[in-house]
């Protein structure tokens, strides 16, 4: 039986960095778009405050830790609907925001979590991520037991988390200190192309 | 001097700006103009001398341009298990930017629709927009299906997004891949022209 935790958006308030979100919109004061970029931040960070709803869970079961972190559905909704409109700067600036959310929920969770383990003397090791040895069938089952704590949580035949704002990775945890990364490691992902590839 | 503004006001990403040009006349002039500079930052963010944001603002500015009257030639979907439809939103976005009328598939669309678009719609594109190295398999049966009901040759297959090795690549039935979306949009508007 997995022993599931839920953690709410008091967890996770949104701190918009703007100068890494230009900086990965690869947007600087040199370039002519980025007045319009600018003028566009004010929108995107309230719209990111009434969108976001951040929550994350926990399932343990043996020495395996699956972690789920989600902004929920909202904020894909309201890019989607930006880009209907043609609102393109807007809806760029707005998904790159969710994404930096998500990444920064990701940091802040395994700190947290490291901690609490920590705290039991226990330790992270080894992270399983989509994409780096984690394959889709596992990814189902581990998220069954979470499932009722995210019902509008979807993962496709190949992998795709809905909503799509959403992570999910195991952590194995150990009962001796353990110095391998439990952060993402871009070293290990299939996606050459990936706009946050950090290597 | 005109085409110095208007060119601005593209880089700017200043949709109002090329509206209110557009009110005063040469409108194939101009739109001539707005394809060279689009097809420059294009080139210019595919080389890596340009950001894919001032791609974005060119495109948000270019869009103040009418879509020529005309049935859609494209349509664009996410193969089915795809569900994140950020790729397809930017594809979409280039190609409003360009002015290619294309039809809006949206997510997790199967191989059916894509042909239904086909015989329906009269699409000479089929853009299908993926994610992993499973889009192939979807590709091929998508191939064949059409090959099936005697309709692959009235439409040219494309994929964006997947990521997959070159051997992978080169056994899949495409007139077209690249998991960049200006070099889609780019190939779209180059054989769309032809």
């Amino acid at each position: 039986m997995d022993k599931v935790t839920v953690y709410g958006p008091e967890h996770f308030a949104p701190r918009p960095d703007a100068p890494e979100a230009f900086g990965w919109l690869g947007c600087g004061e040199d370039i002519p778009c980025h007045a319009v970029f600018r003028e566009a931040w004010p929108e995107a960070v309230r719209l990111l405050r009434v969108d976001a709803g951040p929550r994350a869970a926990t399932a343990e079961h043996g020495d395996l830790l699956t972690v789920f972190l989600t902004l929920g559905p909202e904020p894909e909704k309201r890019v989607d609907s930006l880009f209907e409109r043609q609102a393109y700067v807007l809806a760029s600036l707005l998904n790159t925001l969710c994404d930096q959310m998500l990444f920064q929920m990701n940091h802040k969770f395994s700190e947290m979590l490291r901690r609490e383990l920590n705290a039991e003397g226990r330790y992270m090791a080894d992270r399983l991520e989509p994409g780096a040895g984690f394959p889709p069938e596992a990814q189902r089952l581990r998220f069954a037991p979470l499932r009722e704590a995210f019902p509008e949580a979807r993962i496709s035949g190949s992998g795709i988390l809905t909503p799509a704002k959403s992570m999910m990775y195991c952590v194995r945890i150990s009962g001796h200190v353990c110095d391998q990364t439990t952060l993402h490691d871009c070293s290990k992902c299939s996606q050459k192309n990936c706009l946050y590839r950090k290597i | 001097m005109k085409d110095r503004i208007l060119r601005d006001a593209l880089l700017r990403g200043d949709r109002e700006a090329v509206a209110r040009m557009l009110h005063t006349g040469e409108p194939e002039t101009w739109r001539r103009e707005k394809d060279s500079l689009l097809r420059e930052v294009t080139d210019a963010h595919l080389r890596g001398g340009a950001p894919f944001c001032q791609l974005t603002a060119a495109a948000q500015a270019a869009s103040a341009f009418p879509l020529p009257e005309q049935p859609s030639a494209v349509c664009c979907g996410g193969v089915a298990g795809n569900t994140s439809a950020i790729s397809k939103n930017f594809l979409m976005m280039l190609l409003r930017g360009w002015g290619l009328p294309a039809l809006d598939l949206g997510m997790d669309v199967p191989a059916a629709a894509f042909l239904e678009a086909v015989r329906e719609h009269g699409v000479r594109f089929v853009v299908c927009v993926g994610f992993s190295s499973a889009d192939g398999a979807f590709v091929r049966d998508l191939h064949r299906q059409a090959v099936e009901h005697g309709i692959r040759d009235r439409f040219r297959l494309v994929l964006c997004g997947a990521s997959m090795t070159p051997e992978e690549m080169a056994e899949l039935p495409l007139d077209f891949l690249d998991n960049r979306a200006a070099a889609v949009a780019e190939w779209m508007v180059d054989a769309w022209t032809r």
